[in-house]
């Protein structure tokens, strides 16, 4: 195929990134400009000590030269994740609904370029991590739910794109065995 | 598990041998015994590659039972334990028990057919949570060094078939991609593999 | 035993396409069994033909054992023939990727600085002697077929531009590893690649010479 092996079971981490590098972020620039048109919108003017709204993929690369200081989103602090965990882990099977789609690249992403902005980064990844083994936890066990062992659906509400990833090639796999595997339930449907 | 022509694995699965008697004498045929006899007797007992054995079981010049590697035997210790159960120890090194059951669920009539379908098919879900559990451990941790086999782990993962191990190497390569993703401060590309 | 051959070839094929990082080199084109295999299956034709004019329509028709035999004879041929075009089949399935994973480069593929970089410890045959002359044209006609059609847009897409990683910063940091001698880069300015040096250019312009192993990201 032409497609390179490592990008065929799914999107890649990387990919996904990518994307997620389209959100809009704050910024308080450490430069004056005046508005600027980039392909994918109008942004700035960028006044100092106002804040403006850029791609992720500006900011981040705005703060890798030091030209400006990122708001961290509303959801990224240690009292939201406190909540989110721990409603995450009352929830039972269900999934926890994230603030996003993105949420996942997103507090990465800003954790490693732009840690300084961000209150107690230690404890927001390890809250981080505990939420996403919480998360991993339950599609372990959705793995055994009805649906699944039918080979029919797996229950993945309030899943974000990079658990996705992860989970859909073996899925895939063990899902396509478990219908080649079923015994055939209509009698009439030859195919001699 | 699909039944591609051109499928590598298929082709190797359907090399599994069966047991076979044939139901009539065939001159010339002995060839396939391997032995001094040029000829081939009615009652004659020989193991014959499933490619082989399928079309003439279709024809009825020979039979075969059920392989011992899904007998009741075997059906009585998966349904007590089926991770314990060492599928590869069952169609020899390399085999694929699925996929050869299931070939042999095809030239069965419906009961028996569907016993046996059953069969893989409870074996599969019940040894699919300890196999997605081991791929996702070893997707964390630096699994080339094989650990000599201490708790039902490694004694699993050494019991698993053909496709089972082709599944295990999917979970553990996108655990792994992912993990990379995680541990890697985004930006930074991994140091050259060679 | 008839079909024993062909195992053979299928077994060591199915060894060398489980997927490992970086891709096994191609093994060498196993002629000597594969005529082999032919020799058997035309045998086993000619078996099943003459077996057919001297035993005539009757017998064919009544006569079980015969049919039985026959279909043995039969079956045999037809799985050397499954088992010859699979290995066939999945040999061109590599090629073809081997050339996309060299973005292109038909020259840089059979040459033997990519069989170092692609194994170096080991003495398997680089890739233009493991291949069949067949093959050979195979490749020659893809790549021939592929440029053709890239070059139809290559004013608004590369199609051989390399997407393992999605697009980050628009320069690179790179040491040279390999000596590349003068390398005259897309905008026309000429770079001396020296092992050792270091340099920080435009990922695009060198994106080529880091897949084939010259440059290494810092």
């Amino acid at each position: 195929m032409a497609l390179p092996k490592t990008l065929q079971p799914s999107l890649t981490p990387d990919e996904l990134t990518f994307l997620a590098e389209e959100e809009e972020i704050s910024i308080v620039p450490l430069f004056s400009m005046t508005r600027i048109r980039l392909l994918s919108g109008i942004y700035g003017s960028f006044q100092p000590p106002s804040s403006s709204k850029v791609p992720l993929w500006l900011a981040i690369s705005l703060k890798r030269k030091r030209k400006c200081r990122i708001v961290p989103p509303i959801w990224l602090n240690v009292e939201t994740l406190q909540t989110l965990l721990k409603n995450e882990k009352e929830r039972g099977e269900e999934f926890g609904r994230l603030p996003g789609r993105r949420f996942v690249e997103v507090s990465k992403v800003l954790l490693d370029v732009a840690p300084d902005d961000l209150a107690q980064p230690a404890l927001l990844r390890s809250l981080l991590k505990d939420l996403r083994e919480v998360r991993q936890a339950k599609i372990r066990l959705g793995l055994q739910s009805e649906g699944v062992m039918q080979g029919s659906y797996l229950q993945v509400t309030n899943l974000t794109p990079i658990e996705l990833t992860e989970l859909k090639p073996f899925l895939v796999k063990a899902m396509g065995m478990m219908q080649a595997l079923e015994p055939r339930r209509d009698e009439a449907e030859g195919d001699e | 598990m699909e039944e591609d022509y051109f499928s590598l694995s298929s082709i190797l699965a359907d090399n599994h041998k069966l047991s076979c008697t044939f139901l009539l004498d065939v001159p010339g045929l002995g060839y396939l015994e391997g032995g001094s006899d040029p000829n081939i007797h009615q009652h004659g007992k020989l193991e014959l590659p499933f490619w082989l054995a399928q079309t003439l079981s279709l024809n009825e010049f020979t039979t075969f039972p059920l392989p011992p590697a899904y007998s009741n035997r075997v059906r009585a210790a998966l349904n007590a334990s089926a991770p314990s159960v060492r599928l590869s120890n069952l169609v020899g090194g390399n085999g694929w028990w699925y996929r050869f059951g299931k070939r042999i669920a095809d030239v069965l009539d419906d009961r028996p057919q569907t016993e046996l379908l059953n069969m893989l098919l409870k074996a599969f879900i019940n040894r699919l949570p300890p196999l997605q559990d081991l791929a996702a451990h070893h997707a964390s941790t630096d699994a080339s060094v094989p650990e000599s086999g201490h708790g039902t782990g490694e004694a699993f993962r050494e019991g698993m078939e053909g496709d089972e191990r082709e599944l295990f190497g999917i979970g553990q390569d996108s655990g792994r991609m992912v993990k990379i993703w995680y541990d890697l401060p985004w930006g930074r590309r991994p140091s050259k593999l060679s | 035993m008839y079909g024993d051959l062909a195992l053979q070839l299928v077994t060591a094929s199915h060894r060398s396409t489980l997927s490992t990082t970086p891709q096994l080199p191609l093994p060498k084109y196993a002629l000597p069994l594969i005529l082999s295999i032919c020799l058997e299956t035309r045998q086993l034709g000619t078996s099943i033909a003459s077996a057919a004019e001297s035993h005539g329509q009757v017998s064919l028709s009544q006569d079980r054992a015969l049919v039985c035999s026959l279909t043995v004879q039969h079956l045999a041929a037809r799985r050397n023939k499954r088992c010859l075009l699979a290995y066939l089949h999945n040999r061109v399935t590599g090629i073809k990727e081997r050339w996309w994973d060299a973005g292109g480069g038909l020259a840089y593929l059979l040459s033997s600085a990519n069989n170092a970089a692609v194994n170096p410890d080991s003495d398997a045959p680089d890739l233009r002697s493991a291949l069949s002359p067949q093959e050979l044209d195979f490749l020659r006609g893809y790549n021939n077929l592929m440029l053709d059609y890239k070059t139809d847009f290559l004013d608004v897409l590369d199609l051989t531009a390399g997407i393992e990683r999605p697009p980050g910063e628009i320069m690179v940091d790179v040491r040279v590893v390999r000596d590349a001698g003068e390398v005259v880069l897309e905008g026309g300015e000429r770079v001396d690649f020296r092992k050792g040096e270091r340099f920080r250019l435009a990922r695009s312009a060198v994106e080529r010479l880091i897949v084939q192993g010259f440059l290494e990201e810092v």
